[in-house]
């Protein structure tokens, strides 16, 4: 069972195609991490899925319901964080603390005052006074306390300091999932997502490039480093070999296997069994840059 | 929460936001009220006229001129900050995403449009009315028609700031609308036929336009260039039905197949002066006087015929004195504009006529007045009465042996014209119909609301004559200072055609 799915969706701004047959699939419980570069649609994907925007094509769902016609009762059920969040300004935290909760029958009091305690939030300070990132902590906030079957957030780390990042990263969303909590989440701190994501996803020119498990991921993605016992040239570095760079006689890249020992193979057969090569899983920032760098003119590299 | 409680939640939330400037509005309401109640609104205040040696006496310009439009303004900047804080369109907006039904959010912000913003200060315009003991119908009308556009103000100023980003916006966008409002009339005056009317009932059609546009964009919450632009498009006609808007009024004279015989005579026309001499007699000699509305004048010569140039002029014939209410004689004759009969023209026309006119044929509509006693004052500075959605004073009294001028501060919520004024000995079964002098200040202002517009007057009403008037000072203290208004009770059509030459 899926709490989210994207099927073949497609948005426009203009002329420009932002989205382009999106296809995604978010289990339930899953803490899904969206990855693409800036521009890539995800934040069009997510306000597609919040209903914010209607998609040209295709058809997406939150909890079984289409996104276009998510009701009232559908949204307490899912919480929503946004890069930059309308905040009403002219409230005391307290006070937009106190407007939210009627409108959830899942309000969790206790939760949303240990979270200001979590955040350090004054609940007498005025909302248009907090800094950005304590906004951002306070949107969290009231996306959190409803404890939400779905939790959609857009770089909701944005203006933390690393502290609040990691706490909140670790025990917050670590917990939520624990709970049964769906999370899809767009941050561009991937060393954080690494720890925790279990689905990752990468979207590129609109188009999904890779979505699936974490675990294999790890499998599928190489780093690959070898070092050439003599100053044999290189030749033309095959587009597969991803994020390529080399120095002298030694070469570094993502490579797409099935296996280490695919991998191995692989590489051996285009260096020669010569090749000092070494393996280990790429990282999630490693898999990041390489699916990235696909996307622009590769040079040529020529062993020294 | 069902949706009523989600309407009262945002509501309350929004009365929290805005009760500053809510209660200033409110407060800005009260005090246009209390000019009224106090009278201190009315005058007489002395101002200057364009030359500064002029005095003028007119109402409080605070009262009936800044504080009306302050309350205009202040309704749609505190509507437009309501709105602005729950932005249907925009994809950042707070309330999007939260639980909320997006028709109980707009329903918010309408329930405060309606109740604190315009119920208000119809109230408070209602109160300043009855002041002035405007009968329950009349002040019905008024406030009918005040609602009505007010309303359609606000609901344009809830479509403009819903499709803006930020109150820079609103403004950028509301100048832009003023502008394209000028020259859609621009270009309409141009295009269209002089004699088109736009339908007042667009007035009562585009609110419910309006209305469910705004569910439109309230529920899909995505923006877009076609929304924007269908929300501009309807505030613009929301303001175009707020300038056509009816005044309930016009049912209120019934119209008669047929009336009074009404003849007309022609006299020659100048060939430069633009005037039409015209003299116009109706079969009846009962005290009612007949006003001929023009609606057509058709001109035929050597040439053919020519149709002139639209003007709507009216003519007043019939008794020249008013009933008083007691049988009276009138010992001056009135030397006031009642009998000139003329038909003014546009210099085209009159060359037209010049050019060798045949013959006039007259289409217009006859509306019978019927005199009615407004108020009967003693004759004594300070006297004053308020009846009939009217004020009336007298500010200023002199007579000698050939000479009377009585100084009377009118003040007309419903702009109708000035009564007749009579001084009335009843006593001695005398009376004399007074003039009025062109130095009378004229000056409109509003009730609370600009769409109520009240009428004043200081005018001076004044008779003369050396051998008619009354020579001794007791007949003018037992005199009463009477007047008379003309009450539009039927009309129905009238036509004749005359030779010219």
């Amino acid at each position: 069972m899926n709490a989210i799915e994207v099927s073949k969706v497609s948005y426009r701004y203009g002329r420009v195609s932002a989205l382009r047959d999106v296809d995604l699939a978010v289990p339930d419980g899953a803490l899904y991490a969206l990855l693409g570069p800036n521009g890539s649609g995800k934040t069009t994907l997510l306000q597609i899925l919040m209903g914010l925007r209607r998609a040209a094509a295709g058809r997406a769902t939150i909890l079984g319901v289409d996104a276009a016609h998510l009701g009232a009762r559908d949204r307490a059920r899912v919480g929503y964080v946004a890069e930059g969040q309308a905040l009403p300004g002219w409230m005391r935290l307290a006070q937009l603390a106190k407007y939210l909760a009627p409108l959830y029958e899942t309000w969790d009091a206790r939760l949303a005052s240990e979270l200001r305690d979590r955040f350090a939030l004054d609940p007498a300070r005025k909302i248009r006074t907090l800094s950005r990132g304590e906004r951002m902590k306070a949107a969290l906030l009231c996306a959190l306390a409803p404890r939400p079957k779905v939790l959609v957030m857009d770089e909701p780390f944005t203006g933390m300091d690393a502290l609040v990042k990691d706490d909140l990263v670790r025990g917050l969303l670590g917990s939520s999932g624990a709970e049964g909590c769906t999370i899809l989440l767009c941050s561009h701190d991937i060393g954080e997502l690494e720890l925790l994501a279990d689905w990752v996803g990468f979207l590129d020119h609109g188009t999904v490039r890779l979505s699936a498990p974490m675990d294999r991921v790890r499998e599928e993605f190489t780093r690959v480093e070898v070092a050439m016992p003599d100053d044999r040239a290189l030749g033309a570095i095959p587009p597969e070999w991803m994020s390529a760079e080399s120095a002298g006689r030694r070469m570094g890249f993502v490579l797409r296997a099935d296996s280490h020992a695919a991998a191995e193979r692989t590489v051996r057969a285009r260096l020669g069994e010569t090749a000092d090569i070494r393996l280990r899983d790429a990282s999630l920032r490693e898999v990041f840059v390489a699916l990235a760098s696909q996307r622009v003119a590769r040079p040529s590299v020529e062993a020294a | 929460m069902n949706w009523m409680r989600q309407v009262r939640h945002v509501s309350a939330k929004d009365l929290r936001y805005s009760w500053w400037a809510i209660a200033a509005l409110l407060a800005a309401a009260v005090i246009a009220a209390t000019g009224f109640v106090t009278r201190g609104a009315l005058g007489p205040i002395v101002s200057f006229g364009a030359s500064s040696t002029t005095e003028t006496l007119s109402m409080s310009d605070l009262t009936v001129s800044w504080l009306p439009l302050v309350i205009v303004v202040m309704g749609i900047i505190t509507l437009a900050i309501l709105v602005q804080a729950d932005r249907p369109l925009q994809a950042d907006s707070f309330w999007t995403t939260r639980p909320l039904a997006p028709t109980s959010v707009l329903f918010a912000k309408l329930l405060l449009a309606v109740v604190a913003i315009t119920l208000f200060p119809l109230a408070a315009a209602f109160v300043s009315l009855r002041t002035l003991h405007t009968p329950a119908g009349v002040a019905a009308r008024l406030l009918a028609h005040a609602g009505l556009v007010h309303l359609s103000l606000l609901l344009a100023t809830i479509l403009v700031a819903a499709v803006t980003e930020d109150m820079k916006g609103f403004v950028s966008a509301c100048v832009g609308l003023l502008a394209a409002l000028l020259l859609s009339i621009g270009l309409f005056a141009e295009v269209a036929n002089a004699d088109f009317t736009l339908p007042s009932s667009i007035a009562l059609v585009m609110p419910v336009v309006a209305l469910v546009v705004l569910a439109f964009l309230y529920r899909g919450r995505t923006s877009g260039t076609a929304r924007r632009a269908l929300g501009f498009a309807v505030a613009l006609l929301l303001i175009v039905g707020a300038i056509v808007a009816p005044n309930f009024d016009g049912a209120s004279v019934p119209m008669r197949s047929t009336g009074p015989r009404v003849s007309f005579t022609f006299g020659t026309p100048g060939e430069t002066s633009g005037i039409l001499p015209f003299k116009m007699r109706v079969d009846d000699t009962s005290s009612a006087r007949f006003a001929f509305a023009r609606d057509l004048t058709i001109i035929s010569g050597e040439r053919g015929a020519h149709k002139l140039t639209p003007l709507h002029d009216t003519i007043v014939a019939g008794a020249v004195f008013p009933d008083v209410g007691k049988p009276v004689r009138w010992i001056l004759e009135p030397v006031g504009v009642r009998r000139l009969n003329r038909l003014a023209m546009s210099p085209a026309d009159s060359q037209v006529i010049s050019r060798g006119a045949m013959s006039a044929e007259l289409h217009g509509t006859v509306t019978v007045l019927h005199p009615r006693v407004l108020t009967t004052l003693p004759l004594r500075d300070g006297a004053f009465a308020e009846t009939d959605g009217r004020f009336v004073s007298i500010y200023g009294l002199s007579h000698d042996s050939a000479h009377v001028s009585v100084y009377v501060h009118t003040v007309s919520a419903q702009l109708s014209g000035l009564p007749d004024f009579a001084i009335v000995n009843f006593e001695r079964g005398e009376a004399m119909l007074l003039d009025e002098h062109p130095s009378s200040a004229l000056g409109d202002g509003w009730v609370v609301l600009p769409w109520i517009r009240v009428a004043s007057s200081f005018g001076q009403f004044s008779a003369g004559d050396r051998v008619s008037l009354p020579r001794d000072s007791s007949w003018y203290d037992g005199a009463k200072l009477v007047a008379v208004d003309w009450i539009p009770v039927s009309r129905y059509p009238a036509s004749a055609t005359m030779r010219l030459r």
